[in-house]
């Protein structure tokens, strides 16, 4: 019962901070900063993670661009739980057509060694990206990174910056903050992964973030994980 | 008195525990099997205990009899009948813990060094992110023998982690028999981590530990998680 009360706080909390002047005033600049961005593109796409950021990106460009193209990375069985996985593609093929989308994997992630090979799956996800961007003739990205993620999220993007292969790179909603997503997602009813409900409530919503899970780049929240994916509520009364 | 398995009657017990303070984790659940095994084995191999490698399962430890019934689920396998704990509370938090050197005792570790590292090392600070569960009661249901299994929780410091700072701290505990045995399935719930091979139908499947040491890597293989849904096989 208190994990409902709690959510219900949080639900009442952003949906009174998407009222606010100042989440408007982002809201209004991330769609400057997308208008622009079009203007210069002829083929974008949208990187999505399936994390509150980047579906957030992916609904402020659609309203403006219905037709973009989505791109969407499987991590693999051993870092991406198979019922948050499909969770995410489900919530994508909601979002978009389905000649829209593309999902992308690779055979070398269906082994446990993408556990703590991490390069393993950096290259084989730049390889396909690199491969497809040329196919489809993509020529700039939407991204859902923000400053306030990291200092070096801060020092190495904005809204504009170029990537290593000449792409240029748009970042939307880079000045906003965790209230300010969350205050977009519930003011707009977007869809998002229940595991952040599970994760809000163990670490607080401003800390709540979807990365690979069972990770070891992330191995300050593998026992996290564990709770997040394995605690389940007993369902019988004790005396 | 032994508290070898087979020294007393096996019978379906509830134990319960009133805590003091939080317990302290980094799994969702306490084994009781678990429990059971690292007290048995502080019990009978009281100065072996203190010098046990830790990173590598010793034979001796693997092979424990506990003072528990078994469920045979293969000719030479088979899981304790000893559920996971039962927290009266659904909740959990993040607490962060801070290991700093502390110079207050340093004439007693005879150091040498008259310069100490503190970013690497023996000396090395700590800053270690927690989960924490605010429960004031922790339930196990277990068949074994309960004089035995009395016997050997006299000997339990607290629950969980960090015990030595006070989490964890039991105020009481009372192990008394039931009339049914809810070890390992109860109302088709699993109980407990239970190997696929035991089971014929399930909910979800997840790699986890299914015997103690629990810690151990040799002992991980896709089980059915305490609470999901399970029919165990008709072999016993």
């Amino acid at each position: 019962m208190r994990s409902t009360f709690r959510d219900m706080q949080a639900e009442e909390y952003f949906l009174a901070w998407a009222e606010t002047e100042e989440f408007k005033k982002k809201v209004e600049n991330a769609k400057r900063v997308i208008q622009q961005a079009l203007s210069m593109a002829e083929k974008p796409y949208v990187a999505v993670s399936g994390g509150k950021d980047s579906l957030t990106v992916l609904h402020l460009v659609l309203r403006e661009k219905p037709d973009v193209d989505v791109w969407h990375w499987d991590h693999g069985k051993w870092l991406m739980p198979r019922s948050v996985e499909q969770e995410i593609v489900k919530m994508l093929r909601k979002m978009c057509k389905s000649e829209q989308l593309v999902i992308e994997s690779s055979k070398s992630l269906d082994e446990e060694e993408a556990r703590w090979d991490y390069k393993r799956w950096y290259r084989a996800f730049w390889e396909k990206l690199d491969r497809i961007a040329k196919e489809r003739k993509w020529d700039l990205c939407f991204l859902g990174i923000r400053a306030e993620e990291s200092h070096r999220r801060k020092s190495r993007y904005d809204f504009f910056t170029k990537d290593s292969l000449g792409l240029t790179i748009c970042c939307p909603i880079f000045d906003w903050g965790w209230r300010d997503v969350w205050a977009y997602v519930f003011a707009n009813k977007l869809p998002y992964p229940k595991v952040y409900d599970r994760l809000a409530e163990l670490v607080g919503w401003e800390n709540a973030r979807l990365t690979t899970f069972f990770d070891y780049e992330f191995a300050w929240k593998m026992d996290l994980d564990k709770f997040v994916l394995w605690k389940k509520h007993y369902p019988f009364e004790e005396d | 008195m032994s508290v070898a398995e087979g020294a007393g009657k096996f019978e379906p017990l509830k134990v319960e525990f009133r805590m003091g303070t939080p317990i302290c984790l980094s799994y969702p659940f306490i084994f009781f099997d678990g429990l059971i095994a690292h007290l048995l084995w502080r019990y009978s191999e009281p100065e072996d205990y203190r010098a046990l490698p830790s990173k590598r399962v010793v034979k001796k430890v693997g092979e424990l009899k506990l003072p528990l019934k078994r469920y045979y689920f293969a000719k030479d396998k088979f899981i304790y009948h000893a559920s996971v704990s039962i927290f009266d509370v659904n909740d959990a938090y993040i607490t962060t813990i801070y290991k700093r050197f502390c110079e207050h005792y340093l004439d007693l570790n005879r150091i040498k060094r008259k310069k100490i590292d503190r970013t690497r090392g023996h000396f090395k600070d700590w800053q270690i992110k927690l989960v924490y569960i605010p429960a004031k009661k922790v339930t196990f249901y277990a068949n074994g023998d309960a004089e035995a299994i009395k016997m050997l929780l006299e000997g339990l410091p607290g629950l969980g982690k960090k015990t030595s700072i006070g989490f964890g701290v039991i105020k009481s505990y009372k192990v008394r028999t039931v009339k049914e045995d809810w070890s390992i399935v109860r109302d088709g719930i699993a109980m407990r981590s239970i190997p696929l091979e035991a089971v014929e139908v399930y909910s979800e499947a997840v790699p986890m530990a299914w015997k103690a040491p629990y810690w151990a890597k040799e002992n991980v293989a896709m089980c059915v998680p305490p609470f999901a849904i399970c029919r165990l096989k008709n072999t016993s």
